[in-house]
């Protein structure tokens, strides 16, 4: 198969890029904490208790009380290579820690909008992630998806507590929501911080694109809910809204002001980008996704054209060094995976 | 003053987080500070979680085991998780003190599932009502009060 074919059929529905607000919101992601209240969690079960909540959940599936959810198969985390556990925690279907422990499992939709991790943290780890600003969207597909469950296992839920999890920072609703955003032109002018460091007074989380500790490569940030107690779901999703509108008009803002105050000096460092994504022979990660943000910005702005938006999603998951090491079908070293990097760029910047 | 993560080295390093307008701070040396930084220690986050409630000073039970996984009092301060559902039980006190500074708030008032049944769902319209009727007194608007308790009543008796 060419690559050009292998990349297309690895797109997931959120890297498509087409829904709202997607010059600047790449993705929406609402994640649930659910416990079978019968079992301890996943960190203190015996091994055969973990495979009776797999077989549980799998013979749920097989029944046919998750039929309307278009999942294909039910993935066994010892069953697969590296490679491809790595390939799924890159495109965010699975977290680093499911991919790294050796027991677990995933239930994936067709178009990977609806992932459900077995074992993880929690016995059930419920997400449905979006392309563009679609918080309340996930938020209410992962609820359907919820119910189909909650239909065939008692839950952990106290009326005071609500969902008991494995770390208190999910009790209550579980619930997790996330926004990935592009936010180049708050870099660039120098008011991300001010931003950012606004926006977590208020509640809620600001980190790099993998999640908690991770730095944030490509200027893209993700934003989240803190608090999972308390408050409605409803409530949650829209307080996150709400944020991220703002967040949103203000890079829209920046971005008219940088393109407006000195558009030699932008485009100049746009094409200089492209440039070298073109041509580089070696690149890392960090250097890509830096390059591409540029170029995505270059693109939302008219600076340059005739390449497909989407290269910013696509780098953000096939540059990563799981995704490399599963279109190239080999092991590769991390100079090795440089050098495969900037082959797959330059043949994405040709198109 | 000591790391509150390991309790063993002095602190170097001050975190300071905000929650609903609430300004925790932890204090930890430089090794647990660096731990928590790394993006691979998704534990140490929790770790610290743990570190920031004050545990104050009463005594751990040693002896204490949760009946649901075995989980004791002193793996819950270590490591600031739960092993079952069990524990939320077994540690209420110590559940509502992490709870309440991790969260800000102590009270569920999101989605019920269908496993916790009718009751559940009943008890949190009974709370509504109640707290509805609550401000109509105190608004004076006695006609939608009379209505609310009208269907309080109504709930009490099913």
């Amino acid at each position: 198969m060419s690559l050009d074919n292998i990349l297309k059929q690895s797109l997931s529905r959120w890297m498509t890029g087409d829904g709202p607000n997607n010059s600047v919101a790449i993705s929406s992601r609402v994640r649930l904490a659910r416990n079978l209240a019968e079992y301890p969690f996943p960190g203190r079960a015996s091994p055969s208790q973990l495979e009776e909540v797999e077989q549980k959940v799998r013979r749920w599936w097989n029944t046919g009380g998750l039929e309307s959810l278009g999942i294909t198969d039910y993935i066994s985390i010892k069953d697969i290579p590296e490679n491809e556990r790595l390939a799924l925690a890159d495109k965010h279907l699975i977290s680093p820690k499911l991919a790294r422990q050796g027991y677990g499992g995933v239930l994936v939709n067709k178009d990977e909008s609806v992932s459900v991790m077995v074992n993880e943290e929690d016995h059930l780890r419920i997400q449905s992630l979006m392309s563009g600003s679609q918080l309340r969207e996930a938020w209410n597909l992962a609820s359907q998806v919820d119910d189909l469950f909650d239909a065939g296992f008692c839950y952990a839920w106290s009326s005071q507590t609500g969902y008991l999890t494995c770390c208190p920072t999910n009790v209550g609703t579980g619930m997790r929501a996330s926004i990935m955003l592009h936010l180049p032109g708050l870099a660039f002018s120098g008011q991300l911080a001010l931003v950012l460091g606004t926006i977590s007074k208020v509640g809620v989380m600001v980190r790099g694109m993998f999640g908690e500790g991770s730095e944030a490569q490509g200027n893209v940030y993700q934003i989240s809910n803190q608090i999972t107690l308390g408050q409605r779901e409803e409530d949650i999703i829209e307080a996150l809204n709400r944020v991220t509108d703002q967040v949103i008009c203000q890079e829209l803002d920046a971005r008219q002001k940088l393109a407006g105050t000195d558009n030699l000096a932008l485009s100049d460092r746009v094409w200089r980008a492209y440039g070298i994504l073109a041509n580089a022979r070696v690149i890392t990660s960090t250097e890509a996704m830096e390059y591409v943000s540029l170029l995505r910005l270059g693109l939302d702005l008219n600076i340059l054209e005739g390449l497909n938006p989407r290269i910013l999603q696509e780098l953000l998951v096939f540059a990563q060094p799981g995704y490399l090491q599963k279109i190239y079908n080999q092991v590769l070293s991390p100079r090795q995976r440089d050098v495969k990097r900037a082959e797959l760029i330059r043949e994405l910047v040709k198109k | 003053m000591l790391c509150q993560n390991c309790g063993e080295r002095e602190a170097r390093i001050s975190i300071t987080q905000i929650v609903n307008n609430k300004k925790t701070e932890i204090h930890l040396c430089h090794q647990c500070a660096q731990q928590s930084g790394q993006a691979d220690s998704v534990f140490a986050l929790h770790k610290m979680l743990a570190g920031m409630v004050d545990w104050g000073s009463d005594s751990v039970d040693k002896g204490k085991s949760c009946p649901g996984c075995g989980l004791t009092e002193v793996e819950l301060r270590q490591n600031g998780r739960f092993g079952c559902g069990q524990c939320y039980q077994t540690w209420a006190t110590l559940v509502n003190t992490i709870i309440g500074r991790v969260q800000g708030r102590t009270a569920h008032t999101g989605k019920i599932p269908r496993s916790a049944g009718e009751r559940a769902r009943a008890q949190r319209e009974m709370g509504e009502l109640k707290e509805k009727l609550q401000v109509a007194i105190r608004e004076e608007r006695f006609e939608d009060a009379a209505r609310l308790r009208d269907r309080i009543r109504g709930l009490q008796k099913d």
